[in-house]
């Protein structure tokens, strides 16, 4: 059986909740509706927070900005699916295969560096399909995220 | 205007959907949930530049991490946490993250002389009441008693005990009423 509910619980959930029983907790809702089944001033309470429950009635329905519809269905056209599907499992093996792969490459320069290359002449050169693997990532975030702006303003 | 969330099953579906590739199933999502959100936000932020970012980026997020969506909570709900999330690193990388209910409570009031006047006006007064609330506070109002939250989802996605929304729904109810029987509000300037 439910607690019975005071008279002071009950006004500060009409405050909260204003005066539509169905909005306050479930576990409170039939105490509520029996202490007010049963007091004239839990009802009370209850119509000094109905004025304001109907002006809140009054609000307009939220209207999607047409710009920001259009950013969002550009979202899956301009972010590659394929990253999206990835499991994050997958995501993680891809991750750590080229981080091990930057790793060996960062120790095999440097050991063959010293072993063959005189330190004035040698030339750090990132690996070029690692630059491309992060560049494309970055594009492909800016693309959703930024560059959205854009197209925002194609006619 | 409250209760508007469509059925869980329906929704979580979608989701599934989104998961595997379905663009249909997203942009039903969109149209379902944007504009809740976006309001959300904007309540939040105050600047509507802002929440159009936010709204953006969780969608985004939902396209890429849909497969990894479990229904414990209502999408609705899950949707909303992460604009929060992300609102809130907005707020507080620019410093506005302490001030969110640095406010006082104002003289209760009654906002009965105002369910008199005409349903656009009234909304249009309320919009301007609810803006004015602070951000945390209107964040709950707007959840529970524009978009038809339950409390518990409503503090799920704030981030917040249950006790602590009650106080901030009956801080900002409190407020509203307030700000809503001032003259500007009743056409009295004019």
């Amino acid at each position: 059986m439910n607690e019975p509910l005071s008279i002071e619980r009950l006004k500060a959930l009409v405050s909260a909740y204003g005066a539509e029983p169905e909005r306050f907790p479930a576990d409170e809702r039939a105490a509520a509706l029996l202490l007010l089944s049963s007091s004239a001033e839990a009802r009370a309470l209850l119509e000094r927070e109905r004025e304001l429950d109907v002006v809140l009635a009054s609000a307009d329905a939220p209207e999607l900005s047409p710009t920001l519809l259009r950013r969002l269905n550009e979202v899956p056209v301009r972010f590659p699916p394929a990253t999206s599907r990835t499991s994050g499992w997958a995501r993680a093996l891809t991750a750590f295969g080229w981080a091990a792969a930057a790793a060996f490459g960062v120790y095999w320069g440097a050991h063959s560096a010293s072993l063959e290359a005189p330190t004035a002449e040698l030339e750090i050169a990132p690996s070029e399909s690692a630059t491309e693997l992060g560049d494309e990532e970055l594009e492909n975030i800016e693309l959703a995220l930024g560059t959205v702006d854009d197209l925002s303003e194609e006619p | 205007m409250a209760h508007t969330e469509p059925p869980i099953d329906d929704d979580a579906e979608l989701v599934l959907k989104v998961g595997q590739g379905d663009v249909p199933a997203y942009r039903e999502l969109v149209r379902r949930h944007a504009g809740n959100l976006q309001r959300f936000a904007g309540r939040l932020l105050r600047d509507d530049s802002e929440a159009q970012d936010v709204v953006q980026e969780t969608f985004l997020r939902l396209w890429q991490r849909a497969a990894e969506y479990t229904p414990a909570a209502r999408v609705g709900t899950w949707l909303h946490r992460i604009a929060h999330n992300l609102a809130v690193d907005r707020l507080r990388s620019r410093g506005r993250l302490t001030a969110l209910d640095d406010d006082e409570d104002p003289a209760p009031s009654s906002a009965r002389p105002l369910v008199l006047l005409d349903q656009k006006r009234r909304a249009e007064a309320l919009e301007r009441a609810l803006g004015a609330l602070p951000e945390r506070q209107g964040a709950a109002v707007t959840l529970v008693h524009l978009q038809g939250m339950t409390g518990a989802e409503a503090g799920e996605v704030l981030g917040v005990s249950s006790e602590a929304l009650e106080s901030l729904l009956a801080r900002g109810r409190r407020k509203l009423k307030a700000l809503l029987a001032r003259p500007e509000n009743l056409g009295e300037t004019r």
